[in-house]
């Protein structure tokens, strides 16, 4: 994610695969297993599923982005 | 609403001209004309880059076509914004690594470092500018289209204008004034101007997405209010759509990764990382972007193109008074629920919201048309003339931008009825695929180093192929009834277009560098010392 010291390698690894797992299950084949159907949608405290689905996974990416430009990213100029 | 909408737009107009003539006075005792004009000098801090970054990365679509597409479709289209917080990673990755070799080695345009890195060569360099080209000529036009269209939509009612003998409807009128004030700033500021004034049209875009999030939540009785109602629609839109319709999972995952990225290497960002002061603004940028523009999203105007859906329901797939098309569910609601929230106050909001509007549109149309500027003049005029001065080329680029200016109103008033219209409204559609076939190269010069030049331009040649194979640009190419176009239409209804066209780039890319020469050694080895940090 950084271009990573040795101690930085765990968290580099750590973000890398949250990052890749939100990508993968947020917008991908994760939404459809959480939704529920047309007739019968699922939801969560009164929010539909799909929403609260949106919401957390952006949540994980967007802090994703946060962690890593505060302790991975370095002013290298 | 009276006179407020013509004095707010009025003193729009005023405003972004005095930060043309400020951004002019700034950079009259600048060392390097062409940098300046381009660049602002490399010196631009964090609240500027971020702010022109988020609003050239979204147009008019921010707050009109992605309310209106869940408005029209639920809750699937939302999926589409995870795109944000990827676009926001490779500001970073990517954008300081573009940064710091721009700096040391005076990069302009993308094509400058693809170009260097490959051995020069003026077939890679055509290749680059016309995949940039490809992106920036139809954005321009369309922008300055919307821009007559959202000027009908601010003053519904005007009469035409009588000038010269002739009568300008309200729309082209907003067409010619708004072509007139973008082609000013960016003719006397250049970069700065441009910037500056991005800055002030990211606020009102950003605020005017949030604020139209809040009129709906008032409209609807708080949020617990608002989900009551919100659970009360059609189940399908509250669920995720069949594989083979519109919004799919796989379109929408497809989207996130690369839709993004391709929006990021498009030129005018290209332009904005080499414009970056430093890491750290880079760094910093990538965090406001991957937070705030999101909450703007998911907490502003999603919201209202849910919760707009409830508060005025479709009868039998009619759409309801006062909405010609989903597009204005957002300007339907502020323009019911602020006069009602806020009296007076309320009816200044919703013409700022409307200017808002407009400013999405005229940010993403100045910054295309200053690309396209810096890519005709060094892409084409300096090596045309190598010899030209940096003053020289400096006065062809504002040239430039006359002319696209010009030819971009002149579209617009042509109609929808002109072939040239149509044909780069089919290009618009597939812009994005575009410029996505620019980051195969953008990755090999910055991480892996493994491509040839003869790879590259093989790469790019077959991905921006493929792109044209696709609908609408592959039905104008090979008809109806062409069994290719069935083919890739059926794919563009699975998967994202930058997509696809990237795995046969990159599968082209690997196979020809494979059996190619690679680029000089030595050039090689002093190219990646320059993209290293300083010790």
């Amino acid at each position: 994610m950084s271009e990573p010291q040795k101690s930085n390698r765990p968290l580099v690894r750590t973000l890398t695969v949250f990052f890749l797992m939100a990508l993968i299950l947020g917008p991908g084949p994760g939404s459809t297993l959480i939704d529920g159907t047309a007739e019968d949608p699922n939801f969560l405290f009164g929010v539909p599923a799909l929403y609260a689905w949106v919401v957390f996974w952006y949540v994980v990416m967007a802090g994703c982005v946060v962690v890593a430009a505060r302790k991975l990213w370095r002013d290298e100029d | 609403m009276g006179y407020v909408p013509h004095m707010i737009l009025g003193l729009y107009m005023v405003l972004l001209l005095a930060l043309g003539i400020v951004s002019m006075l700034k950079s009259r005792h600048a060392a390097h004309a062409e940098e300046d004009y381009y660049l602002s000098s490399r010196g631009q801090g964090v609240l500027v880059t971020s702010l022109t970054i988020m609003a050239t990365y979204f147009s008019g679509f921010a707050i009109l076509t992605f309310p209106g597409w869940v408005y029209s479709d639920g809750i699937a289209p939302m999926l589409y914004a995870l795109n944000l917080p990827v676009a926001a990673m490779a500001i970073y990755v990517i954008g300081s690594k573009i940064r710091r070799i721009g700096a040391k080695r005076g990069y302009i345009t993308p094509a400058d470092m693809i170009a260097d890195y490959y051995g020069d060569s003026r077939l890679i360099r055509g290749m680059v500018t016309l995949a940039g080209a490809l992106y920036v000529i139809p954005y321009v036009v369309m922008q300055v289209k919307a821009g007559g269209i959202l000027a009908k939509g601010l003053f519904p009612n005007a009469p035409p204008i009588p000038l010269f003998g002739m009568e300008l409807t309200i729309e082209d009128a907003g067409v010619g004034v708004l072509s007139l004030v973008t082609m000013l700033y960016v003719i006397v500021g250049g970069m700065r101007s441009v910037a500056w004034t991005d800055v002030l049209q990211g606020l009102l875009l950003l605020s005017a997405m949030l604020l139209s999030g809040i009129a709906i939540m008032h409209a609807l009785g708080g949020p617990s209010g608002y989900f009551a109602e919100v659970s009360k629609l059609d189940g399908k839109l509250l669920t995720m759509p069949e594989p083979s319709e519109r919004f799919n999972t796989w379109q929408a995952m497809t989207f996130c990764m690369f839709a993004s990225l391709a929006s990021i290497v498009q030129p005018a960002q290209w332009m904005r990382f080499y414009a970056a002061r430093s890491s750290k603004t880079l760094r910093q940028t990538s965090i406001a972007f991957g937070t705030i523009l999101p909450i703007c999203f998911i907490f502003g105007v999603f919201l209202v193109g849910l919760g707009g859906r409830a508060l005025y329901p479709m009868e039998g797939g009619v759409l309801p008074e006062g909405m010609s098309k989903p597009d204005d569910i957002v300007i339907k609601v502020i323009s019911d629920q602020f006069p009602a929230m806020f009296g007076t106050f309320g009816v200044i909001l919703v013409s700022l919201i409307l200017v808002a509007v407009m400013a999405a549109s005229m940010s993403t149309a100045d910054s295309n048309l200053h690309a396209l500027s810096a890519v005709a003049t060094r892409d084409v005029y300096h090596q045309a003339r190598p010899r030209s001065s940096e003053n020289e080329r400096t006065w062809f680029g504002r040239g430039v931008i006359v002319v696209a200016t010009i030819a971009a109103a002149a579209i617009s008033y042509a109609g929808n009825s002109s072939n040239l219209l149509q044909t780069l409204t089919a290009f618009f559609f597939l812009a994005m695929a575009f410029s996505a076939q620019l980051l195969p190269v953008t990755i090999d010069i910055l991480f892996v180093h493994r491509g040839t030049k003869a790879g590259a331009i093989a790469g790019l040649t077959a991905g921006m192929l493929t792109v044209c194979l696709f609908p609408p640009l592959g039905t104008m190419i090979l008809g109806d009834d062409s069994g290719l176009v069935g083919v890739t239409a059926t794919m563009k209804g699975l998967l994202d277009v930058g997509f696809c066209a990237i795995v046969v780039n990159v599968l082209v890319f690997c196979l020809v560098s494979r059996f190619t020469e690679k680029p000089d050694p030595e050039r090689s080895a002093s190219f990646r010392a320059d993209l290293l940090p300083p010790k």
